[in-house]
């Protein structure tokens, strides 16, 4: 059957109403996005100190930083989180997920309780955490007594602070991760699952040739915003560490030359090396993106 | 229909970018806006008392209908962001003479000059303090509070291992006394800097000044032959670091305890040392009677032949006014007025920061005990001119910040001592280089 071309004036008058709905938020995202990014970018080629005037300098401020071992530091350490959260939080919660996705009552509180430290602020968390991690009252007193004594450190020494730190955003971020995967796998239709079982597919099967390419898209999206995210992440080194040296991130850096050291333009560099990291991966993923679709 | 209800969306959209900001009540009274990083209630009130006396005794010798407007809690980062904006306050306070001399660099800060004359800050404030009103001898922040770094005792433990405040003053009396807490199971002295960073410059300000005033004076200056090369200062850090390792600076965990952990290892009896600062009376008194009554207040001993001990000094706070305020004469009637001597009781009495002026003997009575010794031992450091230099206080802020890091990694081993040391020579050097004007008084 043809369905009749909607009128010319029609289809206009629809592209009005679109762009006058677009305007606020499109004025918004240039006051609040675009402009303070623009200036960053000229901030970073500049000797601003935060406060005042601004002299142009160049690329000295890029060039400071390829030679900053504290740079470096942070990048490395940016790494590893990203290597943390792409690996941890993205396997278990697919995996709760596609158990919770077929256990037959109770899934609804559970999944209430996984989401639960997400909602939770990373100001208390983190307080809560630290005080865990106590050399004197903390888990270490937990394992002493259980007899687990090679799990006994520091956990907030430099040596391991990053991953300490790294623990707990992961025990607060996995939760959404799994509301995501729940709400992706529950569009998959049962009859496949029940078709693999009568040809004798085990649990693992399923997951990989059936799971995984349903919800490849969301598993992709979810990639993605994990990648950025440990581009940018902050609060919870900030709160439990102040990025002291062993976990120091791009952006606890960018914070500290901002506002420690009066340093603004050099700042201004790390955050553009970061939002230019962002951008990278942005495009990697958009270039996958319309690969899958094709 | 729809159209109606998209254009209503879009209408009510807009509204609530154009009213987001909210708006100011419309008042014909010109308003002063003074702001401030105090947190605590007490002082909160105590500020805005004396501030609104301050400007309603300006109002009626002028006959001027100024209005107070005053923000409380605006630490570093606010003030910086609403400096570099076009909503500065017209008066505001810093926390040291590092970020004045920033502040100053970019014409941000009105000249005081004519107005300190008028007033006679000269001979009102201590010299020290009022060669810290200056930048290039231009007037232009009012020094607030007085402060240094202290060693607080467990006395209870003192009299326990046998030990006497009094006669603990030279390296080898003080590591003796390290010894023996440590061979008893406690902990010599203890410090927590996990979440406060800062709590090591605490303990180098100390380690610095009694290394040689002079030479950490000459250094930051840029004038010192060697600068933080010099093998004074490795000596110095080496001191630390065998403290650290033998475990006598918390336990070595100095960096991985908070200042809760500090605070309490230290009236629950298990510390024999705390390293304090003398701003702590806020916070001693909701402590019970006898654990304010356990702690006893000395002077850090001496570490070296070369100084004898005294006290790291330190300001509270520096209070400026906006170069572009349009209210300079009551702006500077406030600060002046900051420094009378009826005000310094409030301000001792709720644990804030006082005057850089010679305060009456007995606006220090009555006082908790700790509080009353530490600012006996403050006072006579002072009137002796024996005091030395904070980190916080004194140092350029690139400098400040390594200092108090990079010791971690000296700590754990991942940096050399003279690496630590050249990368401080390197950022002083820059910064010098870069405009920073050290404002340091010169000691007796």
């Amino acid at each position: 059957m043809n369905v009749p071309a909607p009128p010319q004036g029609f289809k206009k008058r629809e592209q009005r109403t679109a762009l006058l709905t677009l305007i606020p938020i499109l004025a918004f995202h240039l006051m609040m996005i675009v402009l303070p990014s623009v200036n960053t970018l000229v901030s970073s080629f500049t000797n601003w100190n935060g406060l005042g005037t601004k002299d142009i300098i160049g690329l000295q401020n890029y060039r400071e930083l390829l030679g900053d071992p504290n740079f470096s530091l942070a990048i490395m350490n940016n790494i590893r989180w990203m290597g943390m959260f792409l690996s941890i939080p993205i396997l278990l919660s697919m995996l709760i997920g596609y158990m919770l996705s077929h256990a037959p009552r109770g899934h609804i509180i559970l999944r209430a309780c996984y989401f639960l430290p997400y909602v939770i602020s990373a100001a208390i968390a983190g307080k809560i955490f630290a005080s865990f991690y106590n050399p004197y009252f903390g888990i270490n007193i937990a394992f002493e007594a259980l007899g687990l004594d090679f799990l006994v450190r520091d956990w907030l020494a430099p040596t391991n602070a990053l991953v300490s730190v790294a623990i707990v955003d992961m025990w607060h971020w996995w939760g959404f991760l799994l509301v995501i995967f729940i709400s992706a796998l529950q569009q998959i239709d049962p009859m496949l699952y029940e078709s693999a079982e009568v040809e004798g597919a085990n649990e693992l099967q399923k997951i990989w040739y059936i799971m995984i390419p349903s919800i490849q898209k969301t598993l992709v999206f979810i990639i993605l915003v994990t990648m950025v995210w440990s581009i940018s992440t902050f609060e919870y080194v900030w709160v439990m560490t102040k990025g002291s040296p062993g976990s120091e991130l791009l952006s606890t850096m960018l914070y500290k030359n901002a506002l420690f050291k009066y340093r603004a333009g050099y700042a201004c560099a790390i955050s553009i090396v970061q939002g230019s990291l962002a951008l990278i991966i942005f495009g990697v993923f958009g270039l996958i993106r319309r690969k899958m679709e094709d | 229909m729809k159209r109606l209800l998209t254009m209503c969306l879009i209408t009510t959209l807009c509204a609530g970018f154009v009213f987001a900001g909210g708006a100011s009540e419309k008042v014909d009274q010109p308003v002063i806006e003074v702001t401030h990083s105090a947190t605590q209630d007490g002082q909160i009130a105590t500020y805005e008392r004396i501030l609104q006396q301050l400007v309603d005794e300006y109002n009626a010798e002028n006959g001027t209908q100024y209005l107070l407007k005053y923000v409380s809690g605006q630490g570093k980062d606010i003030t910086n962001t609403r400096m570099s904006s076009n909503d500065r306050p017209d008066i505001f306070s810093l926390d040291s003479p590092a970020d004045v001399n920033q502040y100053d660099k970019d014409g941000l800060l009105l000249d005081l000059s004519p107005y300190a004359q008028r007033a006679g800050w000269e001979q009102t404030m201590f010299d020290w303090a009022y060669k810290l009103a200056q930048v290039d001898g231009k007037v232009v922040t009012l020094p607030f509070g007085y402060e240094g770094m202290v060693l607080w005792y467990n006395k209870s433990i003192m009299n326990e291992l046998g030990l006497d405040a009094g006669t603990i003053d030279t390296l080898a009396e003080y590591e003796e006394a390290l010894k023996k807490a440590s061979d008893a199971g406690y902990i010599p002295v203890m410090l927590g800097s996990q979440d406060w960073p800062w709590a090591q410059e605490w303990y180098l300000s100390i380690m610095n000044s009694y290394t040689g005033r002079d030479l950490v004076k000459k250094t930051i200056e840029g004038t010192s032959e060697l600068g933080w090369s010099d093998p004074a200062f490795k000596k110095t850090i080496e001191l630390y670091q065998s403290w650290h390792d033998k475990g006598y600076l918390a336990d070595g965990k100095s960096y991985i305890l908070t200042s809760d952990d500090a605070i309490n290892a230290f009236t629950n009896d298990k510390a024999l040392f705390k390293l304090e600062g003398t701003w702590a009376p806020y916070w001693i008194a909701p402590l019970e009677q006898a654990d304010q009554d356990t702690i006893g207040v000395m002077l850090h001993p001496a570490i070296n032949s070369t100084e004898r001990p005294h006290l790291p000094l330190a300001v509270g706070g520096m209070w400026c006014v906006s170069s572009d305020t349009e209210h300079p004469e009551i702006a500077a009637a406030i600060l002046s007025g900051q420094l009378r001597q009826e005000f310094q009781s409030d301000f001792l009495q709720n644990g804030m920061d006082v005057a850089p002026i010679q305060v009456d003997e007995e606006e220090f009575q009555g006082l908790p005990p700790t509080v009353e010794t530490m600012w006996s031992l403050v006072n006579g450091a002072l009137a002796e001119g024996s005091f030395g230099y904070t980190t916080w206080a004194f140092y350029p802020p690139e400098t400040r910040v390594y200092l108090y890091e990079g010791i971690v990694n000296v700590l754990e081993g991942t940096t050399t001592i003279d690496d630590y040391l050249a990368e401080m020579d390197r950022l002083t050097t820059k910064e010098l280089a870069a405009g920073f004007t050290p404002v340091i008084p010169s000691t007796r």
